[in-house]
Formats: structure tokens, C-alpha cells, sequence
């Protein structure tokens, strides 16, 4: 017997190996960010004479070349670059771009929390430029370094939070609604939240139909159905909510900010509470999506460059920022994200495919749509969305 | 002599032990000690004592006794304790059979049990998708054979597919160890002595086979019980388990004290489990001696 318990130990220990390796191998992806490098090694060298040799006005472009670093860490949304433009800055300027992807604020707001992490420009959205910057995670900008600040829409400056743009550069804006597949709607295509909400709206299409994994966009969208703001705190609105969301669950295929996209266009659903750009992403392969601000409102973002306060090259970072506000190169970047540009400069440089695919699809935004648009904001009391989102996931 | 014993002994288990305080002590006790601290509203800590986060996972909300944060515990350790089950009826007969195969194939057999183990879970999970979206193989084959579609996807049925999918090795080696090492002579005395199938099975084949029920029940329940994957891609994030409730509390909730208290509590229901476990090991050896 005695003998028996040790050999059952023995694989107990083995099968524990297992397990860990198992674990190791689930965690890669997520902790090893070097791996999700996406700039090229191409020819470093050769571009860089190519650059010395080429014309002046070039060279203004990447500022001071004596300071600049050989390598700068971007750490930034997924889908939200376009690589021509680092294959470019590497050409002109000799600095090789690598960058590394993240999903969620919270997740870019952990990694600058637990210090060191080693990346000289990030891409918050507004409420989180403020979480970092009262967290003394940001670094001041350096505008002398970044000429091209000129080109920003002013009404897109001085936002609640960074008011004197001391710490960020907008960099992409766009708004959150719904996407919609015309071919489920052709009689009456949606205008209001209620056909997310309302079951003899939403459940014929029961199984179809997909909500952001997102407890500010998601709890916020049901408040603003039921009349309230984005940002209302008050239990009791919070408790209306709760249910509304609960009873909707049924007819939902789920909870999907990561790949609604893939989903809609795929027509695996036909209704998504979406985001703008990602539902013209959507547009772009399948023709019959669209996109519609809710008669009740939807909401507002803004994502913004800003450099950690440990950034190892921060001068590198704001030569880089001041490029990506060149009026073509930010032209280039939002043909390829197909958000909002807040560059004026870039606006009348993009392409005619994009204004047609954002206009025709009601992705647009004028000015009776921006009356309808609320941005979201975050205070000592915001931790009831997550109570809230957590009651509707426990159902 | 005992001198030169013990720094031989500090030298042997230094690493190890130096290893385990710096990645499993250390660690454990930040968690402790951050449940019992106050939320700073950015993420992190504020250094103050407080309690806050254990009275939010206790008090009853206005409807229930339990409240939700609570009930998604619960949960969790009903679906580990129901995937535990499944991998159990399906497991038993299967490493019955390995067990029973001449020793040169048991080989390959439990080389095919652990091949999935090749290719990253996460993969694993996203092939299972594609076997059950509405629009997935399944679904084709179904209409393909003249049948209707079923809604699998995003379904509570979907994620017990694939956590029983994914532990299901967990439970198959150990029980595979336990019934390898049976002794069918007592069987054939047992058949000999009048008892039927039934009374074999329950009485003989089942008591010898515990140990190895029970170490996969815990192999298959503890990893279970914590599983984020799974009811993240397919339920559809409609079916949140306690992993997903760890990473809201660390992440968007920005809650590290209150995420801390839930991982605490959760350790000592486990605990629990495990304790009696052990004491049912340390009962059965002295049996044995």
C-alpha cells in the first residue's frame, strides 16, 4: 500500500507539470508581447542613405535625426495602424516601429500601472488619458516638437480630460450605434434602441443579435433607451437597466466587442451594438450592413496618442506623433482604420471610397446626429456599472 | 556530520523553496493582503484597512440572500462539479478500456489522449466554434442530412462541450493509473464467489478504483472552477464563470481589493474540498500500513 500511494503521487506530480504547461501555453499570447511585433527588418541601411540623399523638406519630418532612437515601441489597438506608414517612418527617418496590440483600456491602464513596460507612445481613449494622467503614467508633451498639433480640429481640443492637451494628441474619433444587416430589416431598419431592447423587435431575430462586452457602452446604452445620460449613477435607474438588459439576454447570441465586425459581415448575426469604423470595416466586405445612431443617442470616444511617463525614447515618440499629423500620412491612416479623423488638413485628402463607404452605410456624422451623441465619463461612482454589468452576466 | 547534512539539505531545497516564496508565497500573500485593503478608483490600492470588499461579496442584495457577485461563485463550482461528473461517465469507460488493452497498444492510446495537448486550448476552443456556430460544420451536416439546425452556439449546453472537451485528459490519466493497476484476480474471486456484474462493479472494481476517481475529480474540478476561455468564446460571454469575474474586478472595475477578496474566498471553499480530500488519503494509507 505504501508503495501504491507513492506511485500515485508520482503521476499526481507529473499531471501538475501538465496543468502548468497547459497554463503556460494559454498565457503565451497575452504575455509575451515581443512576439506580436509587426514592423519589418527590411533594409535599414539602404533606407536611411536613400533619405540623407533625398530632398530637404523630407528631412523636417523626423526632426532632429542626431536625437532619435533606432527603435521605438508602439503599443496600440488592434487594426489601428496602418503598416505602410511604419514601413514608411522607418524609410525616411531610419527609426524601426514595433508595436504590440491591446484590447481594452483596462488592459493598457494594468500594463503602465505595473511600471516598466518599456513603450514610448500608447493610445488611451479620453477617459483613460485621464486615469493615467492623475496616476502620473503620462509624461507632458513637448509641443515644440510636434508643429503638426496646428492641423488638429480645435473643437476636438481641450476635451474634459486633458483640458489643456497637456498629455495627449487626439489621434482617432468615432461613435457607437448600431450595425445592422438591411436584408433582416428591409421593411423598417432600425432607428432606435428599441430594436435591441424591445423583445417583439429583438426576438424574431433571437440568436442573431450581439451587444458589446463592455460595461460603459453596454449598461449605457440601455440607460440611454430608458431616457437617462451614459453616465447616470443613480441606483435605481441602474436597477431598470439591470432588468432590461437581463431580459434582453435571451435573444442575444452574446456579448462581442472583439469581432462583431466578422460577425455582422459574415451575416452570423444580423443586429450589433457596434462601433462606427468596425461596422464600415464590415460594410467594406458585405454591402447589405449598415449603420445608424439611435434616435434615443448614442455615444462619443476619442482615442488619443499620449507617452508613458517611463517611455525610454520620448523625443522619438513626439517626431513620430508630429508624422503621423502630416496631412497625408493621417489622410493614409484613417483610409486604412475608417474612424474619424480629427486632422483637418488630412480631411480633404482621403480617398473618395471612404466618404462614400462611411455615407451611403449612415456612418457620417453631422450636426443634428452630434446633438445625439454623449461621451463617456468616469468619476468615483462609475464602480455601479460594473456592479450593474456584473448582475446582468450572473442571470 | 548533521552539520554537513544540513547545508547539503539547504542546498538541495533552496531553489525550490527560494522558487516557491518568490512566485507562489509572495504572490498569495499580495492577494491576501490586497482584499483587506480600500479600492483606489485608477486601479490599485489605497494602503488602508478595510473591509469593504468582503461585506460587498456577503450582504444580500434586496431580492436574494445571495447576491450576484456570490451566485456567479456558486455557479462556478456547480459547473465544475457537473463537468467533473460528465468527464467521470465518460472517462471511466474509456480508461477502462485503455486498461484492458495489451500492454504494447496502451501506449499509443494514451498517446492519442494527450495529442490535443499539442495545439494551444485557446485554438482548441476556437476550432469548437466553428463546430457549433450557426452557420458551423455541425449545423451544415445537420442540414446537409435533411435536419434542422440547432442553436448550440452561445448556449450553457456549448460551454459544458467544451470544458468537458478540455479536462477531459485530466480525468482519463488518472483513472487510467488506478484501474491499470487492479488486480483481476480479485474480480474473478469475487465472480466466483456468486456476485453479478453489478455487485463486482460496486463492490470490488469501484472501491479499488477510488483513488484514481478522486484525483481526477480534483485534476478536472480545481481548473474547472476557474475557467475564463471557455464561457468567454462559447457562451458567448452570456455565461460568466469565476474567471470571468476576476478579470472584470482587475480589469474594467478597476476593483483589485474586492477581485482579491472573491479569489480569497474561493480559495478557502476549495480548500475545504481539498481537505477532506486529504483526509481521506491520510485514512486509507493507515487502512493500508
Amino acid at each position: 500500500m505504501q508503495q501504491h500511494v507513492q506511485r500515485k503521487h508520482w503521476w499526481l506530480a507529473g499531471l501538475l507539470a501538465l496543468i502548468l504547461l497547459v497554463a503556460a501555453g494559454c498565457a503565451a499570447p497575452a504575455s509575451a508581447p515581443a512576439e506580436t511585433s509587426q514592423s519589418t527588418e527590411a533594409e535599414q541601411p539602404a533606407a536611411e542613405e536613400k533619405a540623407s540623399e533625398e530632398a530637404m523638406p523630407e528631412s523636417d519630418r523626423c526632426g532632429d535625426r542626431d536625437k532619435l532612437a533606432s527603435e521605438l515601441h508602439f503599443f496600440n489597438w488592434a487594426d489601428y495602424m496602418d503598416e505602410e506608414i511604419m514601413a514608411q517612418f522607418e524609410e525616411e527617418c531610419g527609426v524601426k516601429v514595433t508595436q504590440d496590440i491591446y484590447s481594452s483600456n483596462e488592459e493598457l491602464i494594468a500594463k503602465l500601472q505595473a511600471g516598466n513596460a518599456g513603450y514610448d507612445l500608447v493610445i488611451p481613449s479620453d477617459y483613460a488619458v485621464e486615469i493615467l494622467a492623475t496616476s502620473g503614467l503620462l509624461q507632458p508633451l513637448n509641443m515644440e516638437n510636434i508643429p503638426n498639433v496646428a492641423n488638429i480640429d480645435p473643437n476636438l481640443m481641450g476635451m474634459y480630460f486633458d483640458p489643456e492637451n497637456k498629455y495627449s494628441i487626439p489621434y482617432q474619433w468615432g461613435t457607437t450605434g448600431i450595425g445592422y444587416n438591411i436584408t433582416a430589416y428591409e421593411d423598417s431598419p432600425p432607428d432606435s434602441w428599441a430594436y435591441l431592447f424591445e423583445p417583439d423587435l429583438l426576438c424574431p431575430h433571437k440568436g442573431f443579435a450581439s451587444m458589446l462586452d463592455d460595461e460603459r457602452e453596454t449598461v449605457g446604452a440601455a440607460l440611454k433607451y430608458l431616457g437617462y445620460s451614459y453616465n447616470d449613477t443613480d441606483p435605481e435607474h441602474h436597477a431598470e437597466a439591470r432588468d432590461l438588459l437581463i431580459r434582453q439576454k435571451e435573444c442575444l447570441a452574446g456579448y462581442n466587442s472583439d469581432n462583431f465586425n466578422q460577425t455582422l459581415a459574415a451575416e452570423e448575426v444580423v443586429i450589433a451594438h457596434a462601433w462606427s469604423g468596425g461596422t464600415a470595416l464590415a460594410r467594406a466586405e458585405n454591402p447589405n450592413i449598415f449603420y445608424v445612431i439611435p434616435k434615443e443617442g448614442g455615444s462619443i470616444w476619442m482615442d488619443n496618442m499620449a507617452i508613458p511617463a517611463d517611455a525610454p525614447n520620448p523625443y522619438t515618440a513626439e517626431v513620430f506623433i508630429n508624422y503621423l499629423l502630416e496631412p497625408e500620412i493621417g489622410a493614409q491612416l484613417t483610409n486604412y482604420t475608417y474612424y474619424f479623423t480629427p486632422n483637418l488638413k488630412a480631411q480633404p485628402l482621403l480617398d473618395q471610397e471612404y466618404f462614400d463607404l462611411l455615407e451611403s452605410g449612415g456612418m457620417l456624422v453631422d450636426d443634428e446626429v452630434m446633438q445625439r451623441l454623449e461621451w463617456i465619463k468616469r468619476d468615483e461612482n462609475s464602480i455601479i456599472f460594473s456592479d450593474t454589468w456584473t448582475a446582468v452576466k450572473a442571470r | 556530520m548533521t552539520a554537513r547534512r544540513k547545508s547539503l539539505l539547504a542546498i538541495l531545497l533552496g531553489p525550490g523553496a527560494f522558487w516557491i516564496g518568490l512566485f507562489f508565497l509572495i504572490p498569495l500573500i499580495l492577494v491576501v493582503v490586497y482584499s483587506f485593503l480600500e479600492r483606489r478608483s485608477g486601479g490599485g490600492v489605497l494602503w488602508h484597512f478595510s473591509l469593504d470588499a468582503y461585506i460587498k461579496l456577503f450582504s444580500p442584495t434586496g431580492e436574494t440572500l445571495i447576491n450576484d457577485f456570490m451566485m456567479i461563485v456558486l455557479r462556478s463550482l456547480w459547473w465544475a462539479a457537473l463537468t467533473s461528473f460528465v468527464c467521470l461517465i465518460i472517462g471511466y469507460p474509456l480508461a477502462f478500456f485503455i486498461a484492458l488493452q495489451p500492454p504494447s497498444h496502451r501506449t499509443a492510446y494514451l498517446f492519442f489522449v494527450l495529442i490535443p495537448f499539442w495545439t494551444n486550448f485557446l485554438v482548441r476552443t476556437y476550432a469548437w466554434k466553428f463546430i457549433l456556430n450557426n452557420n458551423g460544420l455541425l449545423n451544415n451536416l445537420l442540414q446537409a442530412l435533411g435536419m434542422n439546425r440547432i442553436a448550440l452556439i452561445n448556449t450553457p449546453t456549448a460551454v459544458l462541450i467544451g470544458l468537458v472537451y478540455g479536462s477531459l485528459p485530466f480525468m482519463v490519466l488518472p483513472l487510467y493509473a488506478s484501474i491499470e493497476k487492479l488486480d483481476f484476480d480479485l474480480v474473478e474471486a469475487a465472480q466466483d464467489l456468486g456476485a453479478n456484474y453489478v455487485r463486482v462493479f460496486s463492490r470490488v472494481i469501484l472501491p479499488l478504483t477510488m483513488p484514481g476517481i478522486v484525483a481526477g475529480i480534483v485534476l478536472v474540478f480545481i481548473p474547472v472552477s476557474g475557467q475564463y476561455i471557455v464561457p468567454t468564446i462559447l457562451g458567448g460571454g452570456k455565461v460568466a464563470m469565476l474567471g470571468n469575474l476576476l478579470a472584470q474586478q482587475f480589469g474594467p472595475a478597476l476593483n483589485w481589493p474586492f477581485g482579491s477578496a472573491i479569489a480569497v474566498v474561493f480559495m478557502a471553499l476549495l480548500m475545504v474540498g481539498v481537505i477532506f480530500y486529504l483526509r481521506g488519503d491520510a485514512r486509507e494509507e493507515e487502512v493500508g500500513l
